[in-house]
């Protein structure tokens, strides 16, 4: 058996003929600056050849016959990769729970082994798929399972009683399919649409317009009409939708029926050790577990499984999360940790494990627990390598990859490789100097005053774990929020201080977010503030197509200077045809370029599409160039060459790819599609959206979710610049943060604990770095730089 | 060669071991009545859904009687838990749609008809208004979808315009006819529902019928409601029960119709199928399983018969 995976003359993307030589069972960390390389080696390279031959040897896939992006690679085994960025994912209804499979393991505990109570009890068995949402057995019959239902808010939309009848929500009447119909249920009933203000009109004359005149016009009233739309009864356009939610008429409340359960009666009514499934599936982990240790027994072989499985979770740090969080909702760090917890369950050996910055979202305790679990897989025989920017992470590594010496077109080409303490002396490296502390980050050590006139209070916070927290949060300064995972920083910030502000600021809260939900917290010194923006995660965009450069809007600018080059207007083509969501969208692949196959076990292999070779694009819409380059080609730039070739031609690109630099992401590409951004990089770029619209805004509280994630010392080093000229400007900064690096530069920290879930929900101690590193209390405090 | 031998045979080569009556009829003569498994004219076997069509009578009854003065009256008029507004078209919703299957309230009908969503509503203490929680995914009156919430709502207001709905089939139609059922099962919290889903036998035989009095209905139908002279309903209505609706032109008002025949139809092949064209009135009977056999090629051999 061969004892290194050797890569000959590895190419793909930026790569500059990589030779590398893995050694297997140990641990590999591949690191360098954003951009440079380290995933087109990882994955792009190992993961996708391993994946590859496992497949063809297996049997189960077709040879695909694609330019070989490497001369050879010996020693692979079956590989498997732990990325954060294919599986995010946005279907609603898969929970931490229905992923690792413990709600199919619940529902059939309740199933079997559930109390009911008498009043529902009617003697017929239960069923397990009654304790599923996603089952028409089990569901809710109002949400669908959901949870959730948009209500519109009748007497907001009638509240103007001064609006004419054509105004009513949001103008609706003034167009289209409606104002037909609402014309001829205002003529039946002696209205006029134009003229006739709502004060005007009787009582029985405003029911008509709310419910309709039981068929005797077409117009079914504004009320089911609405919903009708908001419901897709027309088509899937969101517009209404989101002009009534702005407009403070439509809300997404808790379902009236099942409180939010999402399940069925039955369900609701049925208790295991006094708790219903709902109760358990809000449980942390940890908790659930004591929960079930406390009530297990030789006989139960389905809680001893249960239980197996909840350790797993604990064992790698997910013991905050609960069954019943979205998947959507975690962070890349979490979804990783939770397939690994999948793989350590299935104890295999011999594989090749490959992940992308396992560290992201932990806690320096927690991170030490990592490296231990990692350990032990490689301990078993497995090899694991590793894409991380993590400075203990890699001291623990065997064997360290660098990959440089910068991001794009100026990197790709291996720097070092070898063991970490010669690493260390690597005079090329970009990252070396900052773990031999020769160059250092910048830390901060003028902290900005705090101004005690100017503060935000948060009281009475109750919410998850939290015990009745107070806090305050200084404005115009960077505020760091820390803790270990679990802690309750994601309670405070975005479960109780983001849903408030949405309540208080309305409109003037801008986030991706639509579900408001009321919680109970009272919150003062808004008046300190003009807008707020929430930049958390999420995927940016909703649509398979959408790419950073639709995100940010450059991409309509490059359509209009598409449309305007003397071989388009010849040809009468319009900014349509450049876009894969309109015209110019190849009919085959739908504007994707790769048509999807399913290899079983939830993988997917693209290929790429044969009618329009991969591009997406029909080919008129690739014959108009501008400055010589095509519309694909311009969405294959990276942020870095893009920025040069806009220079001259357009200053509101220009000036947004600044920014996208400035965030540290000059290495993305304009046309680099969604699934493939990671949660850290989504945000980064939201940031760059939101600081290109207004960078002079004064005034405005920023909320950000581990903005550095992903990014090298050198790029957040980047950010932090940004990010400090930002409160130069008069703006505020909150920032939910792990990285000691970050938080040795905030003006002041507010550290949640001690520990997670129960154990946490309390403020342990607060002050500018430098008193937490003096303060007893503080664990953070003593990783503080 | 004998209709009956031909029709036995027919059974045999096709294996059909759960059907246990047919019987045809021509110009109201019984031409052939077979029986099967020790089945007799007396013999009797669950209607399941043909108890649909058998309510849509009943409309035609109100209708007669007055008690309902259009099938256009929305339902909230009589089902108080409609007028609540849990949904917004819960108002739009009349008895024409009830009869036409499209309330447009949600309904997931789950393979073979096996009906995941009963499950819920039965575990409820309140029927009507657990199907009155049930969200509304359509626009009344605008798709059809074949569901057991528009019958149950149905029965409820046919329970409601009178003194019971059972009574006023039982006065006006069977009576009449000659038909001779046990009280339909009410739940406990007072819906008539007739069509279980089989798990609750005991309850669900008290509708069961013999093979000629299902025929009896059928001849009704031929006769457009006049039986025994006497015009038992208004044939108008007999009439546009039957004719094909703009949701779907198989279906009128619970009642199934093809390019030459109408009729009744319920789970596991219980047929009534009139052929008016030929003056033919085809009626099977069989035992339901889950498989939710139809037998219908049976029906096509019997006209083919003729």
């Amino acid at each position: 058996m061969k004892n290194d995976i050797v890569i000959k003359n590895a190419r793909i993307h930026n790569l500059k003929n990589v030779d590398v030589s893995i050694p297997k069972h140990k641990l590999t960390v591949i690191t360098g600056v954003s951009g440079s390389g380290k995933s087109s080696l990882a994955f792009d390279t190992l993961y996708e050849e391993g994946k590859r031959r496992y497949l063809m040897f297996s049997g189960t896939q077709f040879m695909i016959d694609n330019i070989p992006t490497f001369d050879s690679i010996n020693g692979l085994s079956p590989t498997v990769a732990v990325e954060q960025r294919i599986i995010r994912q946005s279907n609603p209804r898969s929970t931490v729970g229905t992923k690792i499979k413990i709600s199919a393991m619940l529902s059939a505990l309740y199933a079997n082994f559930g109390e009911r109570s008498l009043e529902y009890d009617n003697g017929v068995p239960l069923d397990i798929a009654m304790f599923q949402r996603n089952s028409p057995r089990g569901m809710c019959v109002k949400c669908l399972g959901k949870g959730v239902a948009k209500c519109l808010d009748e007497d907001a939309l009638f509240a103007d009683t001064t609006q004419h009848i054509c105004d009513i929500a949001c103008e609706l009447g003034r167009r289209g399919q409606t104002r037909n119909m609402l014309e001829e249920l205002c003529r039946n009933h002696n209205m006029n649409m134009w003229e006739d203000r709502l004060c005007d009109l009787s009582d029985e004359q405003i029911d008509f317009l709310k419910y309709g005149d039981n068929g005797i016009s077409r117009f079914d009233g504004f009320i089911p009409w609405i919903y009708m739309i908001i419901n897709g009864g027309l088509g899937s356009s969101g517009r209404l939708a989101h002009l009534l939610t702005n407009a403070d008429m439509l809300q997404q409340k808790v379902c009236p029926k099942c409180g939010g359960t999402g399940l069925g009666e039955q369900a609701t009514h049925t208790t295991f050790g006094g708790k219903t499934i709902t109760e358990l599936e809000h449980m942390y982990i940890h908790d659930l577990l004591a929960f079930f240790e406390k009530r297990s027994d030789d006989k139960n072989p389905l809680l001893k499984e249960i239980i197996t499985k909840l350790s797993c979770m604990v064992d790698v740090g997910l013991y905050h999360l609960a069954l019943s969080r979205p998947v959507p909702t975690l962070s890349g760090g979490e979804i990783q940790r939770l397939f690994l917890a999948s793989y350590i369950i299935a104890e295999m050996d011999s594989i090749i494990f490959v992940f992308d910055e396992p560290t992201i979202g932990l806690h320096e305790v927690e991170k030490e627990n990592l490296i231990k679990i990692v350990h032990k897989l490689v301990d078993s025989g497995n090899t694991v390598i590793a894409v991380e920017h993590d400075e203990n992470f890699m001291r623990h590594a065997d064997y360290i990859i660098d990959m440089g010496p910068e991001a794009g077109v100026r990197g790709g080409v291996k720097i070092y490789e070898g063991g970490y303490d010669e690493f260390l002396k690597c005079q090329t490296s970009k990252t070396s100097p900052y773990l031999s502390n020769e160059i250092g980050f910048k830390i901060k050590s003028d902290y900005r005053p705090i101004n005690k006139d100017k503060m935000l209070v948060l009281s009475n916070a109750n919410i998850h774990n939290l015990k009745n927290v107070t806090v305050h949060i200084p404005l115009g300064v960077m505020v760091g929020v820390a803790g270990v995972s679990g802690s309750g920083k994601s309670s405070l910030i975005s479960d109780t201080l983001v849903p408030k502000l949405k309540e208080l600021l309305r409109t003037k809260c801008v986030s991706d977010d639509e579900i408001s939900e009321t919680v109970d917290a009272c919150l003062t010194g808004i008046e300190n503030m003009k807008r707020c923006y929430i930049i958390d995660q999420r995927p940016i965009g909703r649509s398979r197509t959408s790419c950073p450069a639709t995100y940010t809007g450059i991409f309509d600018r490059v359509r209009t200077l598409f449309a305007a080059t003397e071989q388009a207007k010849e040809c009468g083509y319009t900014a349509g045809l450049f876009s894969v969501n309109s015209e110019g969208g190849c009919r085959k692949c739908k504007g994707d370029g790769v048509v999807h196959y399913h290899v079983g076990f939830g993988n997917f292999i693209d290929v790429d599409c044969e009618d329009c070779g991969g591009s997406g694009y029909i080919p008129e819409a690739m014959e108009i160039t501008l400055d010589g380059k095509n519309i694909r080609e311009i969405l294959e730039m990276s942020v870095d060459e893009a920025k040069d070739f806009f220079t001259e031609k357009d200053k509101v690109i220009t000036n947004i790819l600044n920014i996208l630099k400035r965030v540290g992401m000059g290495y993305i590409k304009l046309g680099q599609a969604t699934p493939t951004i990671s949660g850290g990089e989504s945000q980064r770029i939201k940031l760059a959206k939101e600081l290109s619209k207004g960078k002079n805004a004064k005034g405005a509280l920023y909320i950000l979710d581990e903005p550095t994630t992903g990014l090298s010392f050198y790029d957040s080093e980047k950010l932090l610049d940004l990010l400090n000229e930002l409160v130069e400007y008069g703006n505020s900064i909150i920032i939910t943060e792990h990285d000691p690096y970050v938080l040795s530069n905030c003006d002041y920290i507010i550290e949640m604990g001690e520990g997670g879930g129960s154990d946490g929900g309390e403020v342990i101690s607060h002050g500018n770095p430098m008193e937490l590193k003096n303060n007893p209390k503080s664990i953070i405090g003593r990783y503080l730089k | 060669m004998n209709i009956d031998i031909e029709i036995d045979e027919y059974i045999k080569k096709k294996r059909y071991r759960q059907v246990n009556s047919v019987l045809v009829s021509k110009n109201s003569e019984i031409i052939a009545e077979r029986y099967y498994n020790g089945f007799n004219k007396d013999s009797r076997n669950p209607i399941k859904s043909v108890a649909k069509s058998i309510m849509s009578i009943g409309v035609g009854i109100a209708l007669d009687k007055g008690l309902i003065s259009s099938i256009d009256e929305p339902i909230c008029k009589y089902i108080s838990e409609f007028n609540e507004r849990r949904d917004p078209f819960h108002k739009m919703i009349t008895i024409r749609h009830l009869l036409t299957m499209t309330s447009g309230i949600l309904w997931n009908g789950g393979v073979h008809y096996h009906c995941p969503m009963l499950m819920q509503m039965k575990h409820s203490n309140n029927w009507i208004s657990h199907i009155t929680d049930c969200v509304v995914t359509n626009r009344p009156g605008t798709k059809y979808n074949y569901k057991e919430w528009d019958v149950i709502l149905l029965a409820k207001v046919l329970d409601s315009i009178g003194s019971d709905m059972f009574d006023l089939i039982n006065e006006n139609l069977y009576k009449l006819l000659g038909i001779h059922s046990e009280r339909w099962y009410k739940s406990t919290c007072g819906v008539y529902y007739s069509v279980a889903d089989g798990d609750e036998d005991e309850n669900e035989s008290l509708s069961n019928l013999t093979a000629r009095e299902m025929l009896k209905i059928g001849q009704l139908l031929l006769q457009k409601g006049f039986y025994n002279n006497k015009q038992i309903i208004s044939s108008d209505y007999m009439e546009q029960a039957v004719t094909p609706t703009q949701s779907n032109p198989s279906y009128g008002y619970l009642f199934w119709r093809g390019e030459n025949w109408y009729g009744c139809r319920g789970y596991g092949g219980q047929r009534i199928i009139v052929i008016p064209k030929k003056e033919l009135v085809i009626v099977t009977q069989a035992t339901p399983t889950s498989r939710g056999m139809s037998y219908d090629d049976v029906i096509w051999f019997c006209e083919g018969l003729v």
